[in-house]
C-alpha cells in the first residue's frame, strides 16, 4: 500500500541531517573520541582535525576566527553581552542599534542588557517589505554607539537587508570616529537564514561578527557558530576552561562541529544554481497564492529570500489551519497569537504594520532545493481545503 | 501546539458538533475574546418554561472564528447543554467544559471562558 503523502514546507524551522554531514560526523562519534584538550595521541588527532576544519570554515566565510557554540541563540547572546561587557567595562552604557524584526535571541538579550543598565538600545523600524532604512540607522548613531546588529534574512517573512551597504557606510562612519577619538562601531548580523542560498563573505559585507546555527542547513541541532573579524574582543559568557580561544569554555562538541563545517561546505557548493532552482519554486508558490481568494502576501514576496513565502488569509486563525494541514501530511508554520504561548501576534508581523487580527491568519511556507512543483500543488490543495473548512466553521460571524 | 491537545479536543476541532447557523433561533449571542481576538457565536432554540429557570434548550448551534481550543470548547459546550433546563445550564463553568475535553493547556483556558460566556449571554437575552 502506498503511504499517505507528506510534504514538509517548514525548512526555515529546521532541516534533516544530510547524509554527507552524518558521514563527516561519524568518526568523532566512534573511533576518534578523544578530548581535543588532552595532551596525548587520542587528544591530538582530534585537535588536529578540529583546527583544520575551523580554518577551512573561516576561509570559506571570510572570517578571521570561528568560535563554535551550542546554537545561534548562544552566539547571539555571546555577541551582544560580550561586546557590551568588553566596551562598557561595567562603567558606562553601550549604545546598541538593532532592528525590530530580529530573532528573539537578539531582542531578549538586548532587553536583558537594557534592564540591567548596561546598554542603551535603539530599534529600527521596517517598511512593508520588512526592510530597515540605512538613513534611519545612520541618524540613530550616537557617540556611545558600540554595536550595530541587523539580521541578514528574516526568518518569518524572508526580507533581505542590504548588509554590504550598511557595512560600507559604517566603515566610513568609523573613519570619522577615529579622528574624533571615538570607539569603533562593531557590525554584527544574524546570518542564519541566509547561509543556504545567498552569497556570503564577511569581509566583503563589512561584518565584524556573524552568528549562525547548523540545523537550518543540514547539520544537527545543538551546534552553532560565531564568525569574528579582525580586532574584535568579547568578554566570554560561558566561564570555565580555555577552549575556543578562551571565548567559550566547555569541551568541544567535536562531532557536531564537524557536521556544521561539512554542512556549510555543501551549502556553499553551487549556491547560485541551487538558489535559482529554489527561486523558481518560490515564484510558483507566489503565483498560486495570488490566485486564491482572500490571500495577501506578507513581506517582500519575490524580492525576498529564495526559500521563504509568508501570506495571510482573512478571517482565519493559523493554529487551526496548521492542525488541518498537518492532518493532510503538510508541515508549515504560523505567526498567529493563538499559537504563540504568550498570546501575542508575532513581533515581525507587528513591525511590518500587520494588525493582530490579520496576523491571526498568517502562514509561512519555507522550502528547499528538494521541494518540487508537485509538492507545491499538493500543499496548495491541502491549504485550500483547510481554509474552506475553517471558513465553514466561522461562516455567520461578522466582525 | 496540537501535540499539547488531548485527543478529545482534536476530535471536537476536526469534527465540530452542532456547528453552523440556525434559522429562526429564539436567541443568539456573539462575543469576542479580548486576549487574542477570536469570536464565537451561539444560537438557541428554547421551549418556554414557567419561569426563566425552567426554560429548556431544545437545540443549540455555534460558529467560531478562533484557535483549536476555541472551536473544541464551543463544540463540547453545545453537547453539554442540549436538552437541559436553564437552571442546570446556569451552573456550567469553563472548568467543567475543559474537564469534559480531558483538559486544556493552561495558556488555552481562556478560550473555554469564551464558550461559557457566550452561552450565558444568549440565555440572558432570551425573553
Ligand atoms: S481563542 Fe485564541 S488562543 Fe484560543
Amino acid at each position: 500500500m502506498k503511504g499517505k503523502k507528506k510534504v514538509y514546507m517548514d525548512w526555515a524551522a529546521t532541516t534533516p541531517i544530510k547524509k554527507e554531514v552524518l558521514s563527516a560526523m561519524m568518526p568523532y562519534l566512534t573511533s576518534k573520541w578523544g578530548n581535543p584538550s588532552s595532551l596525548h595521541s587520542w587528544g591530538w588527532e582530534v585537535r588536529k582535525d578540529l583546527e583544520v576544519a575551523r580554518k577551512e570554515l573561516a576561509e570559506l566565510v571570510g572570517a578571521e576566527r570561528v568560535i563554535f557554540t551550542g546554537s545561534a541563540t548562544e552566539s547571539l547572546n555571546l555577541v551582544h553581552k560580550g561586546v557590551v561587557e568588553s566596551r562598557g567595562k561595567g562603567k558606562k552604557k553601550v549604545g546598541i542599534i538593532t532592528s525590530s524584526i530580529e530573532h528573539k535571541g537578539v531582542l531578549a538579550t538586548c532587553e536583558h542588557l537594557k534592564i540591567r543598565g548596561l546598554a542603551r538600545v535603539d530599534y529600527l523600524g521596517v517598511d512593508k517589505e520588512g526592510k530597515v532604512s540605512l538613513e534611519e540607522l545612520l541618524r540613530k548613531i550616537k557617540d556611545d554607539t558600540g554595536l550595530v546588529s541587523v539580521m541578514w534574512v528574516n526568518n518569518e517573512v524572508g526580507s533581505v537587508q542590504e548588509i554590504e551597504r550598511i557595512g560600507k557606510e559604517l566603515r566610513r562612519v568609523n573613519k570619522e570616529r577615529e579622528k574624533k577619538g571615538l570607539d569603533r562601531i562593531l557590525f554584527h548580523s544574524d546570518v542564519t537564514q541566509g547561509m543556504g542560498y545567498l552569497e556570503f563573505d564577511m569581509r566583503k559585507m563589512g561584518l565584524d561578527m556573524a552568528s549562525m546555527t547548523g540545523h537550518k542547513i543540514g547539520a544537527p541541532k545543538g551546534v552553532g557558530a560565531l564568525f569574528l573579524g579582525e580586532g574584535v574582543s568579547l568578554v566570554r559568557q560561558m566561564d570555565g576552561g580555555g577552549q575556543e580561544a578562551r571565548v567559550r569554555a566547555g569541551t568541544e562538541n567535536v562531532s557536531f562541529i564537524m557536521g556544521l563545517c561539512e554542512a556549510v561546505k555543501i551549502a556553499f557548493k553551487d549556491k547560485k544554481k541551487k538558489r535559482e532552482k529554489v527561486e523558481k519554486v518560490r515564484d510558483y508558490i507566489l503565483n498560486r497564492l495570488s490566485k486564491m481568494e482572500g490571500v495577501v502576501i506578507n513581506g517582500p514576496g519575490k524580492k525576498g529570500a529564495p526559500h521563504i513565502v509568508n501570506c495571510r488569509v482573512g478571517g482565519i486563525e493559523g493554529e487551526g489551519l496548521l492542525v488541518l494541514m498537518s492532518d493532510q501530511g503538510v508541515g508549515v508554520s504560523t505567526g498567529s497569537a493563538c499559537s504563540s504561548g504568550d498570546l501575542k501576534a508575532s513581533h515581525v508581523m507587528t513591525a511590518l504594520g500587520i494588525k493582530a487580527e490579520e496576523a491571526h491568519g498568517s502562514i509561512r511556507f519555507s522550502i528547499s532545493e528538494k521541494t518540487s512543483k508537485e509538492d507545491v500543488d499538493y500543499v496548495m490543495g491541502a491549504f485550500k481545503k483547510s481554509v474552506n473548512k475553517l471558513r465553514e466553521i466561522r461562516k455567520g460571524i461578522k466582525v | 501546539m496540537s501535540g499539547l491537545y488531548s485527543d478529545k479536543v482534536l476530535d471536537h476541532f476536526r469534527n465540530p458538533r452542532n456547528m453552523g447557523e440556525m434559522e429562526g433561533a429564539d436567541s443568539e449571542a456573539q462575543i469576542g475574546n479580548p486576549v487574542c481576538g477570536d469570536v464565537m457565536k451561539v444560537y438557541l432554540k428554547v421551549k418556554k418554561g414557567e419561569s426563566w429557570e425552567e426554560n429548556v434548550i431544545t437545540d443549540v448551534k455555534f460558529q467560531t472564528m478562533g484557535c483549536v481550543a476555541a472551536v473544541a470548547t464551543t463544540s463540547m459546550m453545545t453537547e453539554m447543554v442540549k436538552g437541559k433546563k436553564f437552571r442546570e445550564v446556569e451552573k456550567l463553568t469553563n472548568q467543567a467544559i475543559a474537564e469534559a475535553l480531558d483538559g486544556l493547556p493552561p495558556v488555552k483556558m481562556h478560550c473555554s471562558n469564551l464558550a461559557a460566556d457566550v452561552l450565558m449571554k444568549a440565555m440572558g437575552e432570551y425573553k
